[in-house]
């Protein structure tokens, strides 16, 4: 695995950004790419002229580029690119591969753009919310078009983010509303089958094999309760695969 | 003075304000009043709580979910459901029907 030296004008701050980029791009190859890619290799490019400049960084990539990342701040632009030859066959193209992709780069990327204890401001959204843009929070998006090219997508204010904090303790944070910046925390809702008051007395002999009843029909919807606190919507449950799931019912 | 009513009939004589002395708590003796006599609160009403999982939401998709939306919980079908009390683990159980309504046979209780 290759990868060809770099130098960007007037922006050491973004050098230190590339470097770090580089460097997880090619650990990230090695890692997720090199048993679907044959003869992996790391490419950088600044102001690469096929790679399309908008807002935000798109990168349009041959059959042959497995994956790419774009960075643009003002005149500086950086391509860092993985390449080789996909064999179709090898590729698993199952939704949790994806998504296990997604996060993997995320984390990667922003491990090593920003070190770690630098990212407090920064979170990773989960997959489904990459599509929501402009919220500030949309890090990076990745997308197989086919078999054969990964997208990696990334929005203004985690480029500002990156090339703002990149190197240094003392960077510049991202600045959101405190509304917005609420979004992303995330909270536990817990789901109650029901309650069931019973005598002290009983709750000592509880045993094995003893059974409670509830004081909510089966035809009720369930309760989902914000840790810490109330009632915040309902829903009946069911499985979703093997697992307990909940469809969340209108309240009034 | 105000007129001062009585219920048993007989004229009160004078009234006054209460003082209360201050009382030190550092100052025990003897053994434990009541023992381990649990028989005082068996008829306690306790108030149990059974869980069957949990789901971690962001707030802004929290407040995007719509009717219908699925939640996928952390446990899956075979896992016990928790029994609570006052949000601490006291139980696990299955997660039955009893007659019309949800019920919970307990599996597993938490050691004292």
């Amino acid at each position: 695995m290759a990868t060809r030296p770099f130098k960007l004008v007037n922006h050491s701050e973004t050098q230190r950004l590339c470097e770090r980029v580089s460097a997880t791009a090619s650990r990230w190859a090695q890692d997720w790419l090199s048993a679907a890619l044959t003869n992996p290799k790391v490419e950088i490019q600044t102001a690469p002229e096929s790679i399309e400049l908008r807002d935000w960084t798109a990168k349009r990539v041959g059959t042959e580029t497995a994956a790419a990342v774009g960075i643009k701040k003002g005149d500086t632009s950086l391509r860092v690119s993985l390449t080789g030859t996909a064999e179709q066959s090898s590729l698993d193209l199952e939704d949790p591969m994806l998504e296990e992709l997604e996060r993997k780069a995320i984390q990667a990327l922003l491990e090593s753009s920003l070190g770690s204890g630098d990212r407090t401001d920064i979170d990773m959204p989960a997959p489904q919310e990459f599509e929501a843009r402009g919220s500030g929070y949309v890090v990076l998006q990745c997308r197989w078009e086919g078999a054969l090219e990964l997208h990696l997508l990334l929005w203004p204010k985690t480029v500002e983010a990156w090339l703002g904090q990149a190197g240094t303790k003392t960077a510049r944070r991202v600045s959101v509303s405190r509304l917005d910046a609420l979004d992303t925390q995330t909270v536990k809702l817990e789901v109650i089958a029901g309650e069931a008051e019973i005598a002290f007395d009983e709750l000592r002999s509880l045993c094995e094999g003893v059974i409670i009843k509830l004081d909510r029909r089966l035809d009720q919807p369930l309760q989902l309760r914000v840790q810490g606190d109330g009632v915040v919507c309902a829903g009946h449950l069911g499985l979703n695969d093997d697992r307990r799931a909940i469809q969340v019912v209108a309240t009034s | 003075m105000k007129n001062v009513t009585s219920t048993t009939g007989e004229e009160p004589s004078t009234v006054q304000g209460i003082e209360l002395t201050q009382l030190d708590p550092a100052e025990k003796r003897g053994g434990r009043l009541l023992g381990e006599n649990m028989d005082l609160v068996r008829n306690v009403r306790v108030r149990l709580t059974v869980a069957v999982g949990q789901c971690e939401i962001t707030i802004k998709n929290l407040f995007e979910l719509r009717e219908n939306a699925v939640l996928t919980l952390d446990k899956d079908t075979r896992e016990p459901v928790d029994v609570l009390l006052d949000g601490k683990l006291v139980a696990r159980g299955m997660l039955v029907a009893v007659d019309d309504t949800f019920g919970v046979q307990i599996t597993e209780v938490m050691a004292s």
